[in-house]
């Protein structure tokens, strides 16, 4: 792996040691807001402390090998990401308004769209294709209670 | 050996034959292997998955047709191995080396038989030692106080760090990441919501499923997309998946060494059923005169790791339900559904519930005879699915694993929030931290809490409590006897390393992803 060029905060262990570094000091910071308690009887915050200032210890140690040592992190194919992550929440925004068959259809023909892995025809069969098999088996088959229709 | 086991085993046929029970077997073991066969669905995701399919079935009902889709996805998995070279989970990589060699020599039928046939033998092998541990192990488990209890689930999750791939470190650090999830949602003792921030979906906790959908489903289609390796470039066409004879020569023995192997690395919590495949892996490798062979077609190399695999996917039942402690991540979400369905898991499932323990065992049995001949005659079926590319199965994937979340609770905060753990677990991916670990801690967390304060209660405030009570203390022992394993294995990577000989299971898997 190319050590030479890598920056070394943006490395493999230099990203995990701060997301570990900052989920662990946030839970730590936020465990003063419950009772410690004491040992004969534990209060709310100290597992989520202690937890929390450990997490925090093991990201600095993580980042610090990044550091000394980085390892490049692959580019980050945003195209899959954003084609995959947001026809999801496209999916859960328009599920209780638009109902099942609209929001399956959006979800299977924005994904489709946003990865540019299949044309516009396809797509729009394939939408409406998994829209009426979501219909019919979660809907009518399995009785899932869901909005299905947009009226 | 406690004869009233199979006693017990006698009766649970008797509710695992009902015509209802016996159908949700089948239909759980062809759904598990049809989403198993999914490329890029391992088990969690397609028990997550499948999962709201059982809510409106009764305790046993649904807890028979779970354990069906899990052995269904088990064996699915092995299938996308072995003619796509796409492990759905650690354990399948193994597969995918020797199998898929062996399917693009054209003996794909010998692999993919030998596979199912060996995952037979120990499937049933596993459930045995199951029936002839459990209640032995239940007995002693009625012994087990909150502090014992405390330093098991440590001796778990130190195991869970021995098998993760990608460093110990990242490993620890996934474990404490997961327990501080686990944690979100309302405190037991207190009754405070804690971490919530006013969300009221947060009042509950975070469900498992959306974590494990999150990390495993979402970040694995989004990887395999970055990749686009997955598709359907079947490595040979078969109509059955029958071996010759001499396949079962060559392979009768590995199969038997990979059960034991399997079956007695199963009943580890922490150890998942990874660790099983691995081991039995290289022991064959190591007796076999012609080590050479394997990586490049080896059967033993197939039949092995698979039947480790399926003697470990059954005893890893044991301390789920015996102590009521998951093995790894699968038996994490089975966990999860059981709890859902209103079972506790642990020692009283045996005595207070001996129908649903016993009809669970005994489908275990019988789903693993409909798989050996569903995978023996059906394998044209499971190809058709393994044609459709990549590109037009991905939507499908991903619609069924919102509308799974969605309905677990009706909620689409869930399906959100998922997809926050979808760009979490590609962050993961990016940065070589395997998410097993964390599905451990995330469960166990809120246990390993409980428990902690539990001890500490009733040794009003005295801390050395852990270390004098005799199983708890035994315990312990063995979780620093592992961390000093750990600690030397960085050293004796770096003696293997410049011996010129990697294997460690790491050095199996880059060697896989690289090629």
């Amino acid at each position: 792996m190319s050590a030479g060029k890598t920056s070394r905060v943006l490395s493999a262990d230099g990203l995990a040691g701060l997301f570990f570094l900052g989920l662990g000091l946030f839970f730590l910071i936020n465990s003063f807001s419950y009772s410690m308690g004491n040992l004969r009887d534990i209060g709310p915050g100290l597992f989520p402390a202690l937890a929390g200032g450990i997490l925090a210890l093991l990201g600095a140690a993580i980042l610090l090998r990044g550091l000394v040592a980085p390892v490049a992190v692959g580019a980050v194919a945003w195209r899959p990401l954003i084609g995959v992550l947001a026809p999801v929440v496209l999916f859960a925004v328009t599920l209780k308004t638009l109902g099942l068959a609209l929001a399956a259809g959006l979800l299977v023909g924005s994904s489709l769209a946003l990865t540019r892995q299949a044309s516009a025809g396809t797509a729009l069969l394939l939408a409406l294709g998994l829209a009426a098999f979501s219909v019919g088996i979660f809907g009518y088959a399995l009785q899932i209670p869901l909005k299905l229709w947009p009226w | 050996m406690d004869l009233s086991a199979f006693a017990g085993l006698w009766g649970g046929f008797a509710v695992a034959v009902q015509p209802v029970n016996l159908l949700l077997c089948f239909v759980g073991v062809v759904l598990g292997t049809l989403v198993g066969v999914l490329p890029g669905v391992g088990p969690v995701v397609t028990i997550s998955l499948l999962l709201p399919l059982t809510f409106g079935l009764d305790p046993v009902a649904a807890l028979i047709m779970l354990a069906g889709i899990y052995y269904g996805a088990q064996y699915g998995g092995s299938t996308t191995a072995i003619l796509l070279k796409l492990p759905g989970e650690t354990s399948a990589v193994l597969t995918c080396l020797d199998g898929h060699a062996m399917a693009k020599q054209g003996r794909a039928a010998s692999a993919l038989g030998v596979s199912a046939i060996g995952s037979f033998v120990a499937g049933v092998f596993g459930t045995l030692v199951v029936v002839a541990l459990a209640p032995v192990l239940v007995a002693a488990a009625l012994k087990f106080g909150p502090a014992d209890y405390f330093s098991l689930m440590l001796v778990g999750l130190v195991a869970s760090v021995l098998v993760a791939q990608g460093g110990t470190l990242k490993a620890i650090a996934m474990i404490f990441a997961g327990l501080l999830l686990g944690i979100v949602g309302t405190d037991v003792y207190t009754g405070i919501a804690r971490f919530s921030f006013g969300q009221p979906e947060l009042r509950d906790g975070i469900n498992f499923v959306v974590v494990a959908m999150g990390l495993f489903g979402f970040g694995e289609i989004i990887a395999n997309l970055e990749q686009g390796t997955a598709d359907g470039k079947l490595a040979q066409k078969v109509k059955n998946a029958f071996p010759t004879r001499q396949d079962l020569r060559d392979s009768w023995k590995p199969i038997a060494r990979g059960s034991g192997i399997g079956a007695a690395l199963g009943v580890l919590p922490g150890a998942g059923s990874a660790v099983g495949a691995f081991a039995a892996y290289t022991l064959e490798k190591k007796i076999s005169r012609t080590p050479q062979r394997f990586g490049h077609g080896a059967i033993e190399g197939v039949a092995a790791p698979e039947a480790a695999n399926n003697a470990a996917a059954q005893t890893n039942f044991i301390p789920l339900l015996t102590l009521g402690l998951p093995s790894g991540a699968v038996m994490a979400l089975m966990a999860g559904a059981m709890m859902i369905h209103g079972i506790a898991p642990g020692p009283d499932v045996m005595t207070t519930r001996p129908e649903l323990f016993w009809g669970l065992i005994a489908s275990m049995l019988i789903g693993n005879a409909l798989l050996l001949f569903l995978n023996l005659n059906l394998i044209r079926l499971w190809m058709h699915v393994l044609r459709i590319p990549y590109s037009l199965l991905f939507p499908l994937i991903l619609l069924l694993c919102s509308i799974g979340i969605y309905s677990l609770n009706n909620s689409v905060y869930d399906v959100g929030l998922a997809a926050l753990f979808g760009i979490v677990g590609y962050f993961f991916i990016k940065t070589g931290c395997e998410p097993a670990p964390l599905l451990m801690g995330f469960i166990l967390g809120p246990m390993l809490e409980e428990n902690l304060r539990r001890a500490l209660v009733l040794s009003r405030g005295d801390a050395t409590v852990f270390v004098t009570h005799p199983i708890s203390a035994t315990l312990l022992t063995v979780a620093v006897l592992i961390v000093a394993a750990l600690a030397w294995r960085p050293a004796a990577d770096f003696l293997r390393k410049s011996s010129g000989s990697a294997e460690t299971p790491a050095a199996i898997v880059s060697q896989d992803h690289g090629a």
